[in-house]
């Protein structure tokens, strides 16, 4: 049973945003040893909530306490003080320092001469790891030198280390993780409850949500929605309530691809990173790319595009070779990539949505070297009606976008170069279910056309949902290109893994001959 | 998994290699360069920007940079030189060591509020630390040139412990020589071994990181350039015992450009986040020994700063992937041709 006196109680907080008001009065109480779910669409709240909760914002209207103590300042150092610990979604880990002097950054521990005691520290972060197993991560190792999956871990291992922490926060913590390691990450937190830490748990992973939380709240727009025990709400309920209306079919129907290849890719190989990867991609169609973090699917991606020069193999696109592997000569010949890192790659967020939209495709809009504006506008408004961007208008700046709606702008930039290959990178990561239908219905209209579309996508589903064929990558190979009945979960896990393999995907004979035996 | 690329990182012990083989080219330059008065008398003379170079691995460290150290060794030097001569004549005429405390106390406290007050304009409102301390360089300086009328600030009277200090040596080594070692050894403690050393390299590497890590961002970033300003003051303070006199003109003339050069070629990243105190060490030491080495070849003084920018510039060069890769690239060309041409 939940201790009677919350941990956490938060009275009616509202926040607002120069006028703009993205939380209104919300209330909610958390149980010391709760596992406290939170979900909402992208722009629902979510950020919003937990940024006051761990001090980072000062609420406009309401309150709240940790424990017995009404907090009155916002500030992280208070918070950390009341044993309040965020994980956020983006990393927080200093890569120029050692893995636990990442762990103890901000609570060291001194020892004689008030000088940092090291050992102590590395010890301990080795117990800790060890204890989610990680025990692979060596603790004094750079931190640069670290997979996404285990700087998951440090971050899990740094939140945990702090032994007066009662409140621990997680912001999607598994987007980068396996399933094994999720597997992990839930025992952990499963740990810490029985120790009678607080946890507060937001993800997309609705699925997740319902495995480890004890109840769960729903924020949409702003608005407290529902408090429910997590067994009263199924995934479907909980999804229907995040948008505020039933949720039909998630994946639109597949279209059919022709039998005209528009990429070949023939044995590109680049030390250390991939190996004899071998596939074609017929206009069309929707072709996956699936595996573990780390198996090379974004480096291969990169090394289509030219980002990352390949040291043997061919490129076709169209039947056009590109022979220098350079980015220019990829987008020339019709190769537009969708970056995973959007915030990083994909958009300037200082700009507005026409600079954006038109930033890949200036040269369109030039006549006798200068930009017309009027064109770029009518181009952007054209985008913003086929997408149904939500914007207030289109010199709004994208830092105040949600996510789905940034997603959309650097897809419009995209497709205004006018590809006939598009690479998508995770095109649905950490933006809300209605984006994510949005998104899908694109790339299969896109494929309608003539496109050929390469998916990359952590999520399984959503591979399985919109794939005509998916190659299964580990360690830098193919180790099987899977269709039709074959293209299920299970079956992708076991090529990813390894267990299975497809003879001669590997060896790099054609993608035609290996279905054929 | 990919594996790891490996890590080892030759850049981590570039410094040293290049120190060491400065020392060859020395060793083969002359047989004098050996002699340990020669040694002796490069680390002297790096000495002076050396301590101040310490203070600018902090600075750098923690992804800034102090253009105002060159300057304010002028500044520092006057108020150093003018507060011995009026304690010293008119204040208590005679007393030696007061003079000489407060002198120092004068000038410590100079660098380190000045030092304090373009940390406090960095951090406060945001000001980029090139512009603040490029506007400190102007200030120091022309406050140096207006108090000194141009001219030389010059120790008055028989104030001989002041010179016997700058000039002196401890077991045979030169004072400055053995200051500047011992800083350099406390420095790395501090660095390497305190909660503040290492929050210097979370937030060069990443202020948004530490700063959620509820780590005083702004407090770490000040101090660092007030430990820059207090190495200014205490390295004036040596160069000023050592000459008896300061020149508002050409006292610390480009001293910044040594004192970054010395940081720089000691492997500290210019973008922040790592560095080491005995790579600044070598740093300097290897400026030294390049300045010793170009004066034995005969070559014009006025031809030695065309060497250190050189040297910065392939500092700063090799230390960025984009070279290391093409270096590469180009290795492994040669090594294929070689065995197409088997």
């Amino acid at each position: 049973m939940p201790d009677p006196t919350p941990v956490l109680s938060v009275n009616a907080v509202s926040k607002e945003f120069s006028g703009v008001r993205v939380l209104n009065a919300v209330s909610l109480t958390v149980a010391a040893g709760e596992i406290f779910g939170i979900i909402g669409e992208n722009g629902a709240g979510k950020s919003t909530l937990l940024k006051i909760i761990s001090g980072v914002y000062t609420p406009t209207e309401g309150s709240l306490s940790v424990g017995e103590v009404p907090v009155t300042r916002f500030d992280p150092q208070v918070a950390k003080s009341l044993g309040v610990t965020m994980i956020p979604q983006e990393f927080n880990l200093v890569g120029d320092l050692t893995v636990f002097e990442n762990i103890f950054l901000g609570q060291e521990q001194l020892g004689r001469f008030g000088l940092l005691n090291k050992r102590y520290m590395r010890e301990r972060s080795r117990v800790i790891l060890e204890g989610l197993n990680a025990s692979y991560i060596n603790p004094s190792s750079q931190l640069d030198s670290l997979s996404a999956a285990q700087r998951q871990m440090v971050e899990i291992a740094k939140a945990i280390v702090n032994e007066k922490s009662r409140i621990i926060i997680m912001d999607e913590p598994t987007t980068v993780l396996n399933q094994t390691e999720v597997e992990i990450l839930f025992n952990t937190i499963r740990d810490l409850k029985a120790r009678g830490v607080a946890v507060i748990y937001v993800s997309h992973k609705l699925r997740e949500v319902k495995a480890v939380c004890d109840r769960v709240l729903v924020l949409r727009d702003g608005n407290f929605i529902s408090v429910d025990p997590v067994q009263d709400l199924d995934e479907v309920q909980m999804a229907s309530r995040m948008v505020g209306r039933e949720l039909t079919q998630v994946f639109p129907p597949k279209s059919v691809p022709t039998s005209e290849p528009a990429l070949e890719v023939e044995n590109v190989t680049v030390p250390g990173l991939l190996r004899n990867i071998t596939f074609t991609v017929q206009r069309g169609e929707v072709f996956g790319l699936a595996g573990l973090m780390g198996a090379g699917r974004t480096e291969t991606a990169e090394t289509l595009i030219g980002i990352i020069r390949r040291s043997t193999g061919r490129v076709r696109v169209r039947g056009v070779e590109l022979a220098s592997g350079r980015p220019q000569e990829a987008v020339a010949a019709g190769l537009a990539y969708l970056s995973e890192d959007r915030q990083g790659k994909g958009i300037l967020v200082k700009a507005d949505m026409v600079e954006n939209i038109c930033l890949s495709s200036l040269r369109f809009y030039a006549q006798n070297g200068f930009i017309s504006n009027r064109r770029r506008r009518q181009a952007a408004g054209k985008y913003v009606d086929r997408f149904s961007i939500r914007a207030a208008n289109l010199a709004a700046n994208l830092e105040f976008f949600s996510g789905g709606n940034q997603q959309k702008v650097s897809l419009s930039k995209c497709l205004d170069t006018h590809p006939k290959v598009i690479i998508f990178d995770e095109p649905t990561r950490g933006i809300d279910i209605k984006a994510k239908s949005d998104i899908y219905n694109f790339i299969q209209s896109l494929a309608g056309e003539g496109l050929a579309c390469i998916l990359i996508s952590s999520e399984l589903e959503e591979v399985i949902g919109l794939c005509h064929r998916v190659a299964v990558l580990h360690e830098g190979e193919i180790t099987g290109i899977l269709e039709g009945k074959d293209l299920t979960e299970e079956e992708i896990m076991l090529y990813a893994t390894r267990l299975k393999t497809t003879p001669g995907t590997t060896g790099g004979e054609s993608p035609r001959q290996v279905e054929a035996s | 998994m990919i594996p790891q690329r490996s890590r080892f990182n030759l850049v981590a012990f570039a410094p040293y290699i290049a120190l060491l083989l400065m020392l060859l080219v020395g060793s083969l330059t002359s047989e004098h360069f050996f002699q340990l008065r020669n040694v002796l008398n490069i680390t002297r003379q790096v000495s002076y920007t050396g301590i101040i170079a310490l203070g600018m691995t902090f600075v750098i460290i923690a992804g800034g940079i102090d253009l105002s150290v060159g300057s304010a060794v002028a500044f520092i030097g006057g108020v150093v030189v003018l507060s011995i001569n009026h304690i010293f004549l008119v204040v208590w005429p005679g007393a030696e060591y007061t003079a000489f405390c407060l002198a120092f106390i004068a000038g410590l406290a100079v660098g380190l509020v000045g030092s304090g007050v373009s940390g406090f304009l960095i951090t406060k409102f945001n000001i980029p630390p090139f512009i603040a301390t490029l506007g400190f360089m102007g200030i120091y300086r022309s406050l140096a040139l207006y108090i000194g009328d141009g001219g030389e600030f010059r120790v008055t009277g028989s104030f001989g412990i002041f010179s016997r200090f700058g000039t002196g040596l401890i077991l045979g080594v030169p004072t400055p020589s053995i200051i500047f070692f011992l800083l350099a050894a406390v420095f790395s403690l501090i660095l390497n071994w305190t909660r503040f050393g290492r929050y210097v390299c979370a937030i060069g590497s990443n202020e948004k990181v530490a700063s959620y890590a509820a780590v005083r961002v702004a407090m770490v970033r000040m101090l660092t350039y007030i430990i820059c300003g207090g190495t200014v003051a205490l390295s004036t303070f040596l160069l000023a015992a050592r000459m008896n006199s300061i020149n508002s003109t050409n006292a610390g003339n480009l001293y910044e450009l040594d004192a970054i050069a010395a940081v720089v070629i000691g492997g500290t990243a210019m973008t922040g986040g790592s560095g080491s105190m005995a790579g600044t060490v070598a740093g300097a030491m290897i400026l030294g020994i390049i300045n010793n080495i170009l004066n034995m070849w005969g070559v014009s003084a006025y031809l030695q700063g065309t060497v250190k920018g050189l040297i910065i510039v392939l500092a700063v060069l090799i230390q960025r992937q984009e070279f290391q890769d093409l270096v590469k690239e180009g290795i492994m060309r040669i090594f294929r041709l070689r065995e197409k041409a088997k």
